[in-house]
């Protein structure tokens, strides 16, 4: 056997460096508007799920527990193959018309049924993930915190939104932070569903020039850096753990977890 | 044209979801194995045991799984090894799941106190005796509600498998999708049996620790 020789030009420029381009942003426009569908649903899901209305309780528990144990693989397939096609004809037909305005830099299209359907599979399936996590937060706030709320005379919103939820968002955090790096792994799964994402553009690299390991290794790499950027960003300007005690353990926890956190090690998928 | 019936779908689905099972089952017992070599490896005093463990950990924990299935399909394949679909499935997974469950147990492993690993080396037991005699068992009933826990992303971990053309219950759902033309029928049975599959996993997993509860019985 002749030694194996790497050729990274072969992957880098030309056409196939313009498609790991394209391939990569488009990693990072499914993952933004993926990840801010996930944070508006997983509100809506906290909302019904901690609801005095038992129906309504009941309705997020059925929802979280059917998306957080089907594979999202099969979530993506039925959204885009069957779910789509169930939508009203005229909105298919101005999703798949031409729109200038929806076309970003090098030539990805917003407004296509596999950009909807993906953000949409990775929106709802992470908003699962988010509103339990939010609960396990509000659920480790003592409960003197409510108490000393509600004899302050704050009704059951207020003592909601200003006492509550703070607290527990900024003592959740950093498992939310992982949910929405995993939210950008998992997109390389929309690449099942055809959306011209990085690992689509690795595929097509390779059966274009048969150059798989520079590929898979750009890849990789890409997506290493995409979430350790985002990672820090997400912890650089989130929330922060309240009390003087939480701080210094966040920040002691900080040096080994961000590592954790960002490479997201969280195995769902 | 042949037309199908719904059982005519539900059955095939029911067939192919053997593999789905067979393959969580080979990835769950072999990942456990490569998981207890890895935690023995990261907990061991040799400094090298624990960089590879960490190496290995890291590794598999922090790229996609697609990726690393992409890699044992392709990449072998580079060298000049012919492998199919089932073996780079079985490869990855063991891996995947091995680097998962090694973390969660070295978890369990150091959530025994200090003093049990010290009591025991003064009685003069060597690492591997202080380990089967002194900390796996006690490390084992905490292990057992999050082991239980991940078994359920192994379950969905197969599914990426239909992706390097592993016939199991994804696969099937696209290849009768194809067949029938009935996408709403086929994938939503799909993933009603995957939930049938899982549901019960996470329920009891959730059970277990609530029954268990050996993380705080010292508090």
């Amino acid at each position: 056997m002749t030694g194996v020789s790497f050729d990274f030009a072969g992957v880098l420029t030309g056409q196939p460096g313009q498609w790991l381009l394209s391939g990569f942003l488009m990693t990072i426009y499914v993952t933004v508007v993926g990840a801010l569908l996930a944070t508006l649903l997983a509100v809506l899901l906290l909302g019904l799920r901690i609801a005095p209305l038992a129906p309504a309780r009941g309705l997020a528990i059925a929802l979280v527990e059917l998306f957080r144990n089907t594979p999202i693989l099969v979530q993506f397939l039925f959204w885009y193959f069957a779910a789509y096609n169930l939508l009203p004809r005229s909105f298919r037909d101005y999703i798949t018309a031409e729109h200038p305005w929806a076309v970003l830099p090098v030539g990805n299209v917003l407004l296509a049924p596999e950009f909807i359907a993906a953000a949409w599979g990775l929106g709802v399936f992470t908003a699962a993930f988010l509103a339990e996590e939010l609960r396990a937060g509000l659920n480790a706030m003592p409960r003197g915190q409510k108490e000393a709320a509600l004899s302050q005379g704050f009704g059951h919103w207020e003592t909601l939104r200003f006492v509550l939820l703070p607290q527990a968002l900024a003592n959740s955090w950093q498992p939310l932070v992982t949910q929405y790096l995993n939210l950008m792994k998992l997109s390389s799964l929309a690449s099942a569903i055809s959306l011209a994402e990085l690992t689509y553009q690795v595929r097509q690299v390779e059966s274009y020039n048969a150059h798989a390991f520079e590929a898979f290794a750009v890849g990789t790499v890409l997506y290493l850096l995409l979430g350790l950027v985002l990672g820090q960003l997400l912890i650089v300007f989130g929330p922060k753990p309240v009390g003087a005690r939480a701080r210094r353990r966040a920040v002691k926890a900080n040096r080994s977890a961000t590592a954790a956190a960002i490479v997201g090690a969280s195995g769902d998928a | 044209m042949t037309t199908f019936t719904t059982w005519d779908i539900v059955r095939n689905l029911l067939l192919a979801t053997q593999w789905t099972i067979l393959l969580s089952l080979v990835a769950f017992v072999g990942g456990g194995v490569a998981a207890l070599l890895a935690l023995l490896a990261r907990t061991s005093q040799n400094r090298a045991a624990r960089r590879l463990a960490v190496f290995y950990i890291e590794l598999f924990q922090g790229t996609p799984l697609l990726m690393q299935l992409f890699l044992f399909f392709f990449g072998l394949s580079l060298v000049g090894v012919n492998v199919p679909p089932w073996l780079a499935a079985a490869l990855a997974l063991i891996l995947w799941t091995g680097a998962f469950l090694a973390e969660i147990w070295r978890g369990c492993v150091e959530a025994i106190p200090r003093g049990q690993w010290e009591a025991s080396s003064s009685l003069a037991m060597s690492y591997f005796e202080q380990m089967r005699h002194v900390v796996l068992p006690q490390a084992l009933r905490i292990a057992v509600p999050p082991t239980v826990g991940f078994s359920v992303q192994v379950v969905k971990a197969t599914a990426l498998t239909s992706i390097i053309g592993f016939v199991e219950l994804s696969k099937a759902s696209t290849m009768i999708t194809n067949a029938t033309f009935q996408p709403f029928v086929v994938y939503g049975f799909a993933a009603l049996i995957y939930f049938a599959l899982c549901w019960p996993l996470s329920k009891s997993s959730q059970l277990l620790e609530r029954k268990l509860n050996v993380a705080h019985r010292n508090h």
